[in-house]
């Protein structure tokens, strides 16, 4: 593909609504979808999102639709503002057991297009045990991603089952699941309120995965904050249990899209938490085509 | 100018160097029948080392073996790897690669791993295997030149290795050489020799691979001529073990020769994921070279292996299934007819086998797993928990069992003296 035509040269391309990609959880790379989650920008002033809810509340529509329609435009709104036709960043984590003992590891993500139809690539360049453990994952709207799995001691790459969500990505507290991108339709929302504290003021948001996502999850908590459109706490519940948490920290701008540059995921039942931070982070990069191809994940990014 | 040259050449250069030293102990339950020591310790250590230059690359990776009994040629240095013991010093890689938008060119001493399927692969003939400890197998580098041509989703290796390497294994007279019944009272003693192909042209070995992603499905079609590295076993003499000074115990001298068959291999392995499970399915058609090598007729018949498995990962836990089988097609004798199972390798010996493995992570250091191959006809299997541990950010402890039970006159069962529980300690960097 030529330098010209590729979308990284077209940065922050406006956004089709309806039916895109949301991250969730999205891209973290170690977690895609995780990173994409906390990135946010905000173009509107907040009172044109505002006016609609309030219209709606008035004109007497069914609090429960109002909550939901509300709630949809909240997450739709997050995902706007984290949209890039690519993405690179260098990340670290740390890895907490119950007993307080750390393991650190480092990777090299890259992923191009956005959504439901994108390609990235995780790279691990250290502890010396998983360096070049390499995830390459193809997503396509509306079928299943292909994910394979390159392992250099034995030197086989494998595809793995994208449903396998609930499974631990290499030890972390992320599972494959929190790495996946998703798209806004993926889930069923409803506002649940706003919350205030002295770190700001948030719309807190259930979403419900629907069934065909076959989500290990029952519903998620949000909270997003209002004057950046950045989702800075996260809660994940397994039936009606509280399983795991994701705090977002150290907001920065870049290149106009709000990015949180330090993730905190805690397992509250096996007692560990993943502490993510990244660095390096540029968006609309260009990337080749030939990074996200089973040669690159075999070859080590030569 | 030359300044800028040469900074521009070492922004352009790239060293790499990764490794891991491993530390093992193994304590045997039970003595061997050969003699050896019930405790053995070995270490390895191995680098890599790599250099890139733009589109070429020099790797070269040594291997450094050291242990307590024996089976390490403490003598010797070795890129050819056709000796009976492991040599001490040697290097599973020592390549050149060429690399170009549509083509990777590799040649020297090489690592070629094909197949699907888990632990046990049909397809996977060109590299041999290193059976010095039949469970804790490594594998021989071979020299070879690898083209391998990308077509958008697709590609297709070409593969020639002009001298032949054969695989390495168990010592004679030791634990893990096959247990043959002495004919009479007395027991065997087993002296052999190999008789390697030449190295010519025309001895030379080729293998060819079209690998293809598409729709969700990998798969790929592949064929091998070249040599099976198993040889066959010809009796040359069997007579009463000369004692070399001193009373020693009377047995019979049984003297070997080892041979190889020119074989031709085609195959095709396949990996899907449907509903959330992973589908592995690897086959391949043996069609060994005719006439009696041995005296073993049977050993000339073609025969078919495969192996179809899937897997499944949810939460903490990793569960695997397999099955391997072996059909022979047409008849013959076998080696020793009573016994014909024991002299086997796991090339075939594990052939008619069920695989599985159970694994959970208990936490961000620890897992266990729980692996085991059963010989679904004898009934003849291995055992091996496991529990690993990460001790520190480069050191990781693994300590397991290897159990093997079955009737000394199957395959794994022949082995049922040497279960035993190791240690490893594993340093990486």
């Amino acid at each position: 593909m030529s330098k010209a035509s590729d979308p990284g040269e077209n940065p922050r391309q406006i956004p089709r609504r309806g039916g895109r990609p949301l991250c969730l959880l999205s891209a973290l790379c170690l977690p895609p979808s995780v990173f994409r989650l906390l990135i946010s920008s905000f173009r509107l002033p907040l009172s044109t999102f505002c006016l609609p809810l309030s219209v709606l509340l008035l004109a007497g529509v069914p609090p429960g639709s109002v909550r939901a329609q509300a709630a949809l435009e909240i997450m739709e709104r997050v995902d706007q503002q984290a949209r890039c036709s690519s993405r690179q960043y260098t990340g670290s984590l740390e890895v907490y057991d119950r007993g307080g003992k750390v393991l650190r590891k480092a990777w090299l993500s890259r992923r191009k297009g956005f959504g439901g139809e994108s390609r990235s690539l995780v790279r691990f360049t250290s502890p010396p045990e998983v360096r070049g453990v390499g995830l390459l994952v193809l997503a396509h709207r509306g079928v299943p991603s292909d994910q394979w799995l390159y392992t250099p001691a034995i030197r086989r790459d494998r595809r793995i089952a994208p449903q396998d969500r609930s499974v631990r990505f290499l030890g972390t507290d992320f599972s494959y699941e929190d790495m996946q991108e998703r798209e806004v339709a993926d889930y069923q929302y409803s506002l649940i309120g706003e919350e205030a504290s002295g770190a700001g003021s948030f719309f807190k948001i259930q979403a419900v995965p629907n069934k065909n996502l076959r989500s290990q999850y029952a519903y998620l908590y949000v909270w997003v904050d209002k004057n950046l459109f950045v989702v800075t706490r996260t809660e994940f519940y397994r039936d009606k249990e509280l399983s795991k948490t994701l705090a977002a920290g150290k907001l920065e701008r870049i290149q106009g899209i709000w990015t949180a540059l330090e993730l905190e995921m805690k397992d509250l039942k096996r007692g560990s938490r993943t502490v993510v931070r990244m660095s390096d982070v540029q968006y609309n990069k260009f990337l080749s085509d030939d990074l996200f191809t089973l040669r690159n994940l075999r070859d080590g990014d030569r | 100018m030359t300044l800028s040259a040469a900074a521009l050449h070492a922004e352009e250069s790239r060293w790499k160097f990764e490794g891991f030293w491993e530390h093992r102990t193994f304590t045997y339950f039970r003595p061997a029948e050969t003699g050896e020591t019930q405790a053995e310790a070995d270490s390895h250590l191995r680098g890599k080392l790599t250099y890139q230059f733009k589109n070429m690359s020099l790797a070269v990776a040594p291997d450094l073996w050291i242990d307590s009994h024996g089976r390490m040629d403490r003598q010797s240095a070795s890129l050819s790897d056709r000796t009976d013991r492991r040599p001490a010093v040697s290097s599973s890689e020592l390549t050149l690669d060429f690399r170009t938008a549509s083509l990777d060119l590799r040649v020297g001493k090489q690592q070629i791993v094909w197949g699907r399927a888990d632990t046990w692969n049909p397809t996977d003939n060109v590299m041999p295997f290193d059976y010095l400890d039949l469970v804790e197998t490594e594998r021989i580098g071979v020299a070879a030149v690898r083209a391998r041509r990308y077509f958008n989703s697709a590609s297709l290796d070409l593969v020639w290795v002009p001298r032949f390497s054969p695989t390495r294994l168990p010592l004679l007279n030791a634990r893990w050489y096959p247990r043959l019944q002495s004919p009479s009272a007395l027991p065997l003693r087993f002296r052999s020799r190999a008789r390697f192909p030449p190295t010519t042209a025309a001895s030379s070995q080729l293998a060819i691979r079209w690998d293809h992603t598409a729709h969700g499905w990998d798969y790929s079609v592949s064929y091998f001529n070249g040599w099976n590295d198993i040889p066959n076993f010809a009796l040359l003499l069997v007579s009463p073990a000369a004692s070399s000074g001193g009373p020693a115990t009377p047995s019979l001298e049984v003297n070997l020769q080892r041979s190889f068959r020119r074989i031709q291999v085609v195959g095709g392995d396949l990996a899907v994921t449907p509903a959330g499970l992973g589908v592995r399915a690897e086959a391949a058609f043996f069609r060994p070279q005719k006439g009696a090598l041995d005296f073993s007729p049977g050993e000339d018949r073609d025969y078919l292996l495969y192996a179809l498995g899937m897997d499944k990962s949810w939460g903490d836990w990793t569960l695997l299934a397999q099955v391997m089988g072996d059909i022979a097609f047409g008849s013959g004798g076998a080696v020793f007819p009573p016994q014909a199972a024991t002299l086997r390798f796991p090339d075939r010996g594990l052939g008619h086998s069920l695989l599985g493995r159970l694994e959970q992570s208990t936490g961000p250091r620890a897992s266990w797993s729980l692996t085991a191959v059963v010989r679904l006809q004898a009934g003849d299997s291995l055992l091996e928990p496991e529990y690993q541990y990460q001790l520190a950010q480069a050191w990781k402890l693994s300590a397991g069992v290897h159990l093997l039970v079955g009737s000394r006159t199957d395959f794994l069962g022949q082995y049922r003296n040497n279960s035993r529980v190791y240690i490893k300690l594993r340093q990486s960097f």
